[in-house]
């Protein structure tokens, strides 16, 4: 709680105890100008600056203030007892129990703020330095040494200087132990597992990984929602319509009826006492800020679940998409491949893996996990094509159709999904070996998932018809597109988008930023450290599990709807309380009055309410529950 | 140019909402400002401008506390 709330918070409890006993004597004793200087006292010291500032606002010409209007609404409800029987109570009600939401508001926007901020634990103030010195960590230089000690989060973006394990799961959520050798980059919020680990910072803390993903998601508030953008709009025009509202119930309604029964004090009074009840409930902060809070509680569930959205216009945007556009290498799969089938004598896979011995190719990798010999070559990459290599005069060849084709030797026929490396000796092709790139586990679960939330799922591959169609099969995918240049894919998006839909796509973020910006949502997944493709998206995946998508589309339509439910309750409840008012003015009902307790409730309370609503937001669960 | 001012003491939400109207129409100025993360993204062409933003800010909400 800040210092101005305590002390608000103090000034209350002692304007509370003279308003209750200024009640008590007024109920005993006749001397009414001994409890009035109680209730005017009580009142003071609840609502001094409330009158301040409604003079200030004043001076300023600024009148459709809160404070104004509160000043208003209870110095009004004094002038109607000292000219008739209206409580005083009520007066100074308003007052303390306005402030009262005040403190509650501060409290519990203040809580959620650092409630979604602290989901993420990725916050660090200060480190060890080598000489055993504490500093904040905003004022470390780059390359200076710091001691990491066990359990502690690795503060700044780094290389390691002495060996050890670290442990990514705040940053990516998978809780894997990392072994770092020394020259080995370390992230900011990755974890120090084991012994004590010394680290050379090579950035500013404000450019670290774990300092921007934070900044992301509190900056994430600032990009807002076509919702907040509205009910801002509201709010603006929603004062001076109670306002108005009120002065008609309060001057013109008594004054028509004036012409027939006759003015008098008696029959203004009722008037002005629901004119200063709709007063109390002009203010429209439960609106204004119960919306943001649900988008942001939203943005810090996605972020909990190791998803960075970053804004609250993306998250609606999420929660409106009707197409998931998947990448397929390295968002589908695991963009590891491994070996399916082999054509020819064993005699091949020692070649082959002389021959793809240094290279860092996907398939290269595959290859090189066998536990096998290759021979010795010289050797030549052609990139793209594959690799060509010497040995005792005789040429070996290992790679795609055009390799072979262009050296003059004839592929041999295979009619396989999947990627296919020919080996070749001398003139002629010995075989060849076909390999497939492994589905992610979570790939089917999610593409289900899909399917229930009733999305039109569509796969855009840059890879052969076979493999995307044998894919595409496996996974229950009727819709997808093959053999696509990042521009063909940036074209396939915005046919889409141009027939009305709404599309998300997700990548691995690296060739596809034209088609991350196209899209209305961009993702990309398992790219932590990369700015580029960070800056690219507009939802970062920071794990590499698919299942997050199905999630982040769940707490987006939640979010939503929990600003819709807020949006509705805290219109409802004014509208409810401005009707009752207006009901009471027009005498329909007799002897009715609104108490202003009920408005008081109205204002603060329905903010509270709101803003405890907001919060379930971030308490979104993985599990989706029928 | 733009910066992050962080800020504390606002009453509530309209008031922020009110204050992000005003300093948007000092010309050459954007501003968002989103009271639940206590920033406001201040967009502006100048120093000059700057400053006479941050004045408009104590002006209109003398309680309010800036970290720039």
């Amino acid at each position: 709680m800040s210092r101005k709330n305590k002390i608000l918070v103090y000034r209350l409890i002692i304007s509370f105890v003279l308003w209750i006993i200024a009640i008590v004597l007024q109920n005993k004793i006749d001397n009414e100008l001994i409890y009035l200087i109680l209730y005017i006292i009580s009142y003071l010291i609840a609502g001094y600056d409330i009158i301040l500032g409604a003079a200030k606002n004043i001076i300023s010409g600024n009148l459709l203030d809160e404070f104004f209007l509160m000043s208003i609404a209870s110095i009004g409800a004094f002038f109607i007892r000292i000219f008739g029987d209206i409580e005083y109570m009520e007066a100074v009600a308003i007052v303390i129990f306005f402030q009262i939401g005040e403190v509650f508001q501060g409290v519990a926007v203040e809580k959620s703020r650092n409630a979604i901020m602290s989901s993420m634990n990725l916050k660090v103030t200060n480190c060890k330095l080598e000489n055993g010195e504490f500093v904040d960590v905003e004022d470390v230089e780059i390359g200076t040494n710091i001691i990491v000690r066990p359990g502690e989060m690795i503060p700044i973006d780094s290389v390691a200087l002495t060996s050890g394990v670290i442990n990514t799961a705040s940053l990516t959520g998978e809780p894997l132990d990392i072994e770092i050798n020394v020259g080995d980059t370390v992230l900011s919020g990755s974890i120090n597992t084991l012994g004590s680990l010394t680290i050379k910072t090579t950035k500013e803390y404000y450019e670290s990984t774990a300092c921007k993903i934070l900044d992301m998601v509190e900056n994430a508030t600032m990009k807002k929602s076509k919702s907040e953008k509205i009910i801002t709009k509201f709010a603006h025009v929603y004062t001076p319509i109670v306002v108005g509202f009120a002065l008609f119930i309060a001057l013109i309604v008594p004054s028509i009826f004036g012409m027939f029964k006759g003015f008098s004090y008696a029959l203004y009074k009722d008037f002005v006492y629901a004119a200063l009840t709709c007063l109390v409930i002009s203010c429209p902060c439960a609106l204004v800020v119960s919306v943001p809070l649900t988008y942001f509680a939203g943005i810090g569930c996605n972020a909990k679940n190791k998803i960075i959205v970053k804004g609250g216009s993306y998250l609606e945007a999420i929660s409106n998409v009707d197409i998931v556009v998947l990448d397929k290498t390295g968002t589908l799969t695991k963009a590891e491949f491994e070996i399916t089938k082999i054509y020819g004598h064993e005699e091949i896979l020692k070649i082959a893996k002389g021959l793809e011995n240094d290279s860092t190719h996907p398939l290269a990798n595959a290859i090189n996990k066998l536990q096998i010999d290759g021979y010795k070559f010289e050797i030549k990459e052609k990139p793209g094509l594959g690799v060509i290599g010497y040995l005792n005069g005789e040429r070996y060849l290992c790679g795609n159709r055009k390799l072979l084709i262009e050296n003059n030797i004839t592929p041999i026929e295979i009619d396989e999904c999947g990627s296919v490396l020919y080996i070749s000796k001398g003139e002629q092709c010995l075989g060849a070996i076909v390999l497939e790139d492994i589905i992610k586990e979570e790939a089917f679960d999610t593409v289900k998932k899909l399917h229930n939330l009733n999305k039109r799922i569509i796969v855009l591959s840059g890879d052969n018809k076979k493999s995307v169609e044998h894919l595409c099969e496996r996974l229950d995918i009727s819709e997808y597109y093959y053999g696509l240049l990042p521009v063909d894919k940036a074209n396939k998006i915005e046919e889409l988008i141009n027939a009305g839909n709404r599309v998300m796509f997700i990548g691995d973020g690296i060739n596809d930023a034209p088609v991350l910006a196209l899209s209305q949502v961009g993702c990309s997944m398992g790219q932590i450290g990369s700015d580029a493709a960070i800056e690219a998206s507009d939802v970062v995946i920071l794990n590499d599990d698919l299942s997050s998508i199905p999630l982040t589309l769940r707490i987006a339509k939640k979010t939503k709807d929990i600003a819709m439910q807020n949006i509705i309750f805290t219109i409802g409840i004014k509208i409810l309380v401005l009707l009752l008012c207006a009901i009471a003015s027009l005498s329909i009902i007799p002897n009715f009055k609104v108490p202003i307790g009920l408005a008081i409730f109205a204002d603060v309370g329905v903010c509270v309410i709101a803003v405890f609503n907001a919060m379930r937001a971030l308490r979104i669960n993985k599990e989706h529950k029928k | 140019m733009d910066k992050i001012i962080r800020f504390k003491g606002l009453c509530c939400a309209n008031c922020a909402a009110k204050l992000e109207k005003k300093l948007n129409k000092i010309k050459g100025v954007s501003a968002t400002i989103s009271f639940v993360s206590g920033k406001i993204l201040l967009e502006y062409d100048n120093e000059d401008i700057f400053d006479e933003a941050i004045l408009v800010c104590k002006r209109e909400y003398p309680d309010i506390e800036l970290k720039i």
